[in-house]
């Protein structure tokens, strides 16, 4: 690779940025991200700082960029969990104009923990993301063969677009049934809405998601809407300023299906940012997990709040059926990140009539957080009891400098609480107590990321972990031996921009989507001709910009058997598509569904379906010969030991503790040891080693001490 | 027959005593008591760890809970039914070795009556058979179903050659065979129109699926191979929570494993003990007015739920129910389960579905041979219409009651009104857009209303409470494999219970068959309202089906036009039975159906006029009905006027007692419930010192704690059209006048109960404290 690659990733606080220089050497940079000026200062500072650890200026940095890659994420995100997005008018077939506002039913307890679903009048619908007096319903009507039963009626889309203008919307949705079979309404739609005013953000379904099922691909719509306006502005904002400090390339966004797209294909759909930052997560494990040689990993982020987990089987990361966030539930080609309320901040309680320790769903949340960062918690957390165990040190600093300056943990609140909320009810030692806590949690944790695994059909064993997040790596060798994983992967001092990191190796790939009605016996012609229609699409647009010739095209189907509604994503083999491809494509599927259901779920004789087809041209950019590693060389990396506790009745374990930045590469440590890292700590208990890889990463065997399933 | 005229309440009435083997599954519905009866060949496994300390508990128990929530990931990945997985009508659970619920999902609730009573009838009645590797099919509703498309699908897990615990699941098919195309048959007279039941016999046997019995299980139905995927899907279903169990029996030991079920049964037998304590001992009863027993019929037939609260112990029957009649009865395990579904979520929503400590405390004591527990021989298949909702309407509204009555706040504040008491629905078959048959169920009503409570509305399309994670269809999903045209789905505005709290309306939908062959098979119609309000809440809608043959919408739809409204539309407008002979249906017919909203709780003369007004400026609510229903009235700037609002509607009470022949000069003055005083909601006051119940509002005397309230009310019987002017006239349906009834304080005219009834009936009674 020739020239600088850049990954910037805009979190609520912190903007990071990963720097890969010509030479694989990587640098990091953080500054405080910046809402006041459409995220600015926070970018380009982030670029800067990690421009200076390779010892360049700004002026060379820029000119000697060859990618950058940028998403915002959290920006996008942010704005509809805190309901702060634009003004939304929508356009939608008439007599369906009540879709959103159904939520199929499921607004109560969608977005809810397991522990709330039964709690019919405790839960509520959201409100709307769009009021019903700003949802206008138009004559016109497609059917589910792409036929048009009823023409658009442009008058009243005009008569909408004045409506909704007049009452000062920011943006404008337009969401038609069946457009996915044939978008041309919508597109009428919009030539009219533009017509009358050029500058406005409109959004059409078809454009945002090609899947069948009109709540989630309207919900998606309006979410594009919402989060339309400000992305739009940070990101042409950003690509400007570029510009004038002297970088020649596009800025490419890194987008929720794990690919990268240039602004310019992007722009106007800043809802595929959405959850990328995670994806960059995922991307980042995938390419350790090549240099391991191992192709099937569980990702987990554990923070504060929340519990992310990935999966990435066969070297790719899986495809969502669908995307959650906050109460919404929408489709959009996008990578599965599953999101589970348990982080460090779970509190610990009694139930009293079981007698059982529970560990969540409530979270002392960011604020007041656990007890021990001294903000007013009064409730056990999880990150209490780790604290208490030995497992984060006694000296760690949380918070950066931006975050009240920093500050360490109050050993004496988090006792406090742990005594008196469950060791002392419970009768049970304080460290006993803390243990129980962790032992809860970490079983929780193993738990859903087995229903997510188990539930997919896979066998959790074949699994590495891969362990990041600030809490993650605490826990990581107790969920990961419930679950019977062997191998646990902590990625090295990129643990703390992980997800730029991930971005900066993504590939560029772009996604052109159909859904199809193609059922068994399959007419060779019918699928060439539904593959050749997204070649012609996909070629149309990229010629302008792009060598066309330059791409790798990969081709997937959706199949199920049919009347299914769960599918499965097979990859086409590369070459013409003949009969003999689609009979290998099906027994590949008969194949891939028996190893996931087994023998007893196959009725034989069933037709297969393929439901949606995608058409993948993707350049793939991974960059090879990675030096990822400034060891901090001359500093001590054994830092003596402390008591840390693993066991339940077993007592206080002297263990070796080491400061895992500056350890040595190749270096490998056994168990009982805490090795402590600027954000987390990696616990590794008795009985098990870790080693710290050539790459920086660290990786843990729990040598057989894991336990089955 | 003749409707009842009794009005003592059910519980006090003299009843046969019939012995337990009366209750054989066989003749009567299966209704067991006292322990499990297992032959000597079969061990149950009773061995359990009563030491089990805090933290493994907790590991256990959540994993416990985490096999169940993997079983309903299976089957929602690979079953094939519409109404299986578009909507979630399925449930899995695990029982104790002798048929305790131990954990049940968060899918269909009255499903819960079912799985234990198959279970234990298969441990009774085919004991010296049960092995491991095998599984049991059944889906007799006299056993163990509301009806024969919910297909029971039980395991047994044997640990060291005992059974350790069960796992099961019910999944409804789409066509298990019958009269009409999808498998409800409102035109059976008695089970043998109905599709077939199967008592439980083996489908897998050592881990393999038995091939001729699931030959003859496919050849009645009209979609085999769905049948057989689904039958697959449940299979794995069964077979992955099995697995988990004996994970966590293999790391923490059988006895850990088994004494952690028992304590988290325990637990929950003592969380509904609490709630039981925090309810007044009393008598609390309810009763729909059902209509139409099977095509062509035009009969009326009483159905009523009443439980007796005797300290930490609840006694439900069914007394006061009509005898079994026509297509309108369903399994008593499904009414079990409908009340068993309620307590679940409505008064124990903490448990997560661990349902069988509570039910326990509840003893089943029903009438043989009447619409909620018939004898065999009885049609049953329609039930998941008509039947099983009174019963889920029915068992809501009382344990609702018993939540108001609670000293226990957040319990008063879970109380939700009742939710339709029948499921509208269309069934419509033939060949689709791609010549392939299909059996389309429309499950548009699982959006459903949204039920009110006592301090806040209910919403449009906020589910049910009784399928918590139910899911409403997409219009695209059903178009892409039925061939139908939607032309709308809405809210149908003034449907929801009016009341202080109104409830979320309902919705309706239009479509028309397009481009394949339809036969509408099934399709719902009535006169009586059934979905109850609360203490003076409106009822909920009724279902309505319209069908205008041979309309002008095509020509319409080629004039670009996309039709609303069916009174515009050229063609002829059938006139739909209640429960009709199925026919078939063309392009150019246009049908409507509506799905219904629950009751409102309390006068809607008592609601908060700016919520009235918002209601309007939604859509919600019609002008009409803010005035005729809540005496709202407006300014010019459109705002309420609050003084003309407040002497509207305090007319209106002066109106409605001296329509009650109870006329006063001026209303009772409000008067200040003492804080913390023991009520029903805000609707009465009971008054231990004088031993009297009160109006909440004015403190006027209603007469003794054990006496019919109502006696000393205001009563207006009414026909049961003016309640809303869109309503048909009943006589359309049935021959019996059936007529509506409020009931007021006769201080402050303000109306407290509600009833349907046949005229002359003395006022049902529904509230008695002991």
């Amino acid at each position: 690779m020739a020239g600088l690659v850049c990954g910037v990733d805009i979190g609520g606080t912190f903007t990071d940025c990963v720097l890969i220089g010509e030479d694989g050497r990587v640098a990091y940079g953080k500054a405080l991200s910046s809402p006041n000026d459409s995220f600015q200062s926070g970018f380009f500072g982030s670029i800067e700082s990690a421009g200076e650890q390779l010892g360049m200026s700004s002026a060379d940095l820029y000119t000697r960029m060859d990618r950058l890659i940028s998403h915002g994420s959290t920006v996008a995100t942010n704005i509809v969990v805190e309901r702060k997005g634009a003004a939304i008018g929508l356009i939608t077939t008439r007599g369906f104009e009540d879709t959103v506002r159904t939520m199929r039913g499921l607004g109560r307890p969608t977005g809810e923990p397991p522990e709330n679903l039964l709690r019919f009048a405790e839960t509520r619908k959201p409100e709307p993301l769009v009021p019903i007096e700003r949802t206008f319903g138009v004559a016109e009507r497609i059917d589910s063969d792409g036929d048009v039963v009823v023409e658009l009626d442009e008058a009243a889309v005009a008569e909408a677009a004045d409506k909704l203008l007049a009452a000062g919307v920011d943006t404008i949705a337009i969401a038609f049934l069946w457009s996915v079979r044939n978008g041309a309404h919508e597109q009428r739609a919009r030539e009219i809405v533009n017509e009358r005013a050029p500058d406005v953000f409109v959004t059409i379904s078809s454009d945002i998601s090609k899947a069948v099922g009109e709540y989630e691909r309207f919900v998606a719509t309006l979410i594009n809407s919402y989060v339309g306006p400000v992305t739009s502005t940070y990101l042409h904002g950003v690509q400007g300023r570029l510009a004038d400090v002297g970088f020649a390339g596009e800025l490419h966004i890194m987008q929720c299906h794990g690919g990268m797209v240039p602004l310019g294909l992007g722009a106007d759909r800043p809802i595929f940012t959405i959850g990328s930052g995670p994806v960059g997560g995922l991307i980042g494990c995938a390419r350790i997990a090549e240099d391991l040689g191992r192709n099937d990993i569980i990702a987990s982020d554990m923070g504060g709040t929340s519990f992310d987990v990935g999966i990435i089987k066969d070297g790719e990361p899986l495809a969502a059926d669908d995307t959650l966030l906050g109460k919404w539930r929408y489709r959009v080609p996008a990578v599965e990140v599953i999101s589970i309320g348990a982080g460090g901040g779970s509190i610990a309680w009694i139930d009293e009539l079981g007698g059982g320790l529970r560990v969540g769903p409530q979270s002392a949340s960011s604020l007041p957080g656990p007890c021990c960062y001294d903000r007013g918690g009064e409730e056990p957390t999880v990150t209490d009891a780790d604290l208490i165990l030995g497992y984060i040190a006694p000296e760690a600093t949380f918070g950066s400098k931006g975050e009240r300056g920093g500050f360490q943990p109050r050993r004496d609140l988090a006792e406090k609480a742990i005594k008196e909320k469950v060791a002392d009810p419970l009768g049970l030692s304080l460290t006993d107590a803390a243990l129980g806590i962790v032992e809860v949690a970490n079983a929780k944790m193993a738990n859903a990321l087995e229903n997510e695994i188990i539930g997919r059909g896979f066998d959790p064993r074949d699994f590495v972990l891969m362990s990041y997040g600030g809490a993650g790596p605490f826990h990581a060798a107790g969920y990961a031996a419930n679950l019977g994983v062997e191998t646990i992967v902590v990625p090295g001092e990129a643990a703390s921009v992980w997800s730029a990191f991930g971005i900066s190796q993504a590939d560029i790939r772009y996604q052109y989507e159909s859904s199809v009605v193609l059922i068994e016996p399959f007419e060779t012609s019918e699928v060439r001709g539904a593959f050749d229609g997204l070649y012609d699409q996909a070629r149309e647009a990229l010629a302008a910009r792009e060598d066309v010739d330059a791409f790798e095209f990969r081709r997937f189907a959706r199949m199920r058997f049919q009347w299914q509604r769960h599918e499965l994503e097979m990859r086409f083999p590369d070459g013409p598509i003949t009969a003999a491809t689609l009979e290998d494509v099906k027994r590949q599927f008969v194949d891939l569904y028996t190893e996931r259901y087994g023998e007893v779920a196959l009725l034989p004789g069933a037709r297969v379906e393929i439901v949606s087809i995608r058409l993948e041209p993707a350049i793939v950019m991974g960059s090879s010969n990675l030096d990822r590693l400034d060891v901090a060389s001359g500093e001590e990396f054994r830092k003596g030991s402390r008591e840390v506790y693993f066991e339940r009745g077993q007592g206080a374990v002297d263990a070796a503790v080491y400061n895992g930045d500056a350890m040595p590469l190749g270096e490998v440590v056994e168990g009982p040891a805490v090795i402590d890292l600027a954000i987390t700590g990696i616990v590794v208990p008795p009985g098990t080693t870790c080693e710290r890889r050539q790459t920086g990463d660290f990786v843990m065997n729990l040598n057989n001490q894991s336990e089955s399933a | 027959m003749n409707p009842t005229t009794a009005t003592a309440p059910s519980a006090d009435r003299e009843r046969p005593q019939r012995p337990p083997e009366f209750w054989d599954g066989t003749d009567h519905a299966f209704n067991p008591t006292g322990p499990v009866k297992v032959p000597p060949n079969l061990t149950l496994n009773t061995e359990a760890e009563t030491e089990i300390d805090p933290i493994t508990y907790e590991v256990v128990r959540h994993g416990l809970w985490n096999a169940n929530a993997e079983h309903v990931r299976e089957i929602e990945n690979l079953a094939v039914s519409q109404i299986t997985v578009e909507i979630r009508d399925f449930q899995p659970c695990i029982m104790t070795e002798d048929a305790e619920l131990l954990y049940f999902g968060p899918c269909l609730q009255y499903m819960s009556g079912m799985l234990d009573m198959m279970t234990r009838y298969i441990l009774e009645n085919r004991g010296e058979r049960v092995v491991d590797g095998d599984m049991w099919l059944c889906n007799d509703p006299i056993i163990g179903t509301a009806h024969q498309p919910d297909v029971g699908l039980m395991c047994p897990v044997f640990v060291e050659g005992e059974v350790f615990c069960w796992v099961a699941n019910i999944s409804h098919q789409n066509d298990i065979g019958g009269t009409v195309p999808g498998s409800f048959c409102p035109n059976a007279e008695d089970a043998f129109w109905d599709p077939p039941s199967f008592p439980p016999f083996k489908i897998v046997e050592d881990n393999q699926i038995v091939s001729d019995m699931e030959a003859l299980y496919r050849r009645c139905s009209r979609t085999p191979e769905n049948l057989s995927l689904d039958l697959r899907a449940t299979i794995a279903g069964n077979n992955a929570a099995r697995s988990r169990i004996l994970g966590l029996v293999d790391k923490y030991g059988k006895a850990v494993v088994k004494g952690v079920m028992r304590r988290a049964l325990d637990a929950s037998q003592r969380a509904f003990e609490q709630a039981l304590d925090t309810i007044p001992d009393g008598v609390y009863s309810d009763r729909l007015i059902q209509e139409v027993s099977r095509t062509g019929d035009r009969g009326t037939y009483p159905v009523q739920t009443t439980v007796r609260k005797v300290g930490r112990e609840l006694i439900w029957d069914n007394v006061g129910t009509h005898d079994q009649v026509g297509a309108i009865n369903v399994g008593f395990a499904a009414w079990r389960g409908a009340i068993l579904g309620s307590i679940n979520v409505l008064m124990l929503p903490g448990q997560m579905g661990c349902i069988g400590g509570a039910a326990r405390l509840c003893k089943f004591d029903p009438e043989p041979g009447k619409i909620t527990s018939p004898d065999w021989g009885a049609a049953v298949s329609p039930a998941g219409v008509y039947a099983t909702e009174t019963a889920v309407s029915l068992g809501n509204a009382l344990v609702s009651k018993m939540m108001l009555a609670s000293s226990d706040e957040q319990m008063r504040a879970n109380a939700v009104t009742p939710d339709g008491a029948q499921w509208p629905c269309h069934f419509v078959a033939g060949d689709n857009q791609r010549g392939d048959y299909y059996v389309g169920g429309m499950g548009d009503n699982m959006l459903g209303g949204g039920s009110a409570t006592f301090g806040r509305d209910g919403e449009f399309a906020n589910g049910h409470f009784w399928i918590p994670e139910g899911r409403g269809p997409n219009v695209e999903a059903y178009e892409a494999d039925w061939p139908i045209l939607y032309l709308f789905r809405r809210e149908h505005p003034d449907s929801g219970g009016a009341g202080r709290q109104r409830a979320g309306n309902g919705g309706e939908i239009a479509y028309v068959p397009h481009k394949g062959e339809s036969f509408l098979g099934l399709y719902c119609n009535e006169g009586i309202p059934k979905t109850t309000g609360l203490f003076g809440g409106d009822p909920g809608s009724i279902m309505a089906t319209r069908v205008i043959q041979n309309s002008d919408l095509r020509e319409r739809f080629a004039a670009g036009e996309m039709p609303q409204d069916l009174d515009q539309l050229e063609g002829t407008e059938l006139e739909v039975d209640g429960k009709g002979d199925g026919f078939p249906v063309t392009d150019d017919d246009v049908l409507y159906w509506n799905w219904l909203a629950p009751g409102g709780y309390g006068d809607p003369l008592t609601r908060d006029p700016e919520a009235v007004l918002t209601d309007v400026a939604e859509g919600a609510v019609s002008p009409r009905a803010a005035d005729d229903l809540y005496a709202v009235k407006l300014n010019e700037a459109g705002g309420v006027d609050a003084e003309a609002t407040a002497k509207l509607r305090e007319r209106r009470l002066l109106e409605r007692l001296r329509d009650c022949g109870a006329e006063r000069e001026q209303l009772a003055p409000l008067v200040q419930a003492p804080a913390g005083a023991e009520a029903f909601g805000d609707a009465y006051l009971i008054d231990r010192d004088a031993g009297v119940l009160r109006c909440h509002r004015c403190a006027t005397d209603l007469g003794p704690l054990a006496a019919n309230a109502k006696e000393k009310m205001a009563v207006l019987e009414r026909p049961l059209r003016s309640l809303n002017p869109s309503h048909p006239d009943p006589a359309k349906f049935v021959d019996q006048e059936v007529v509506w009834r409020d009931y007021c304080c006769p201080g402050c005219g303000v109306r407290l109960a509600t009833e349907t009834a046949y005229p002359g009936d003395a006022p049902f009674q529904e509230l008695r404290l002991d």
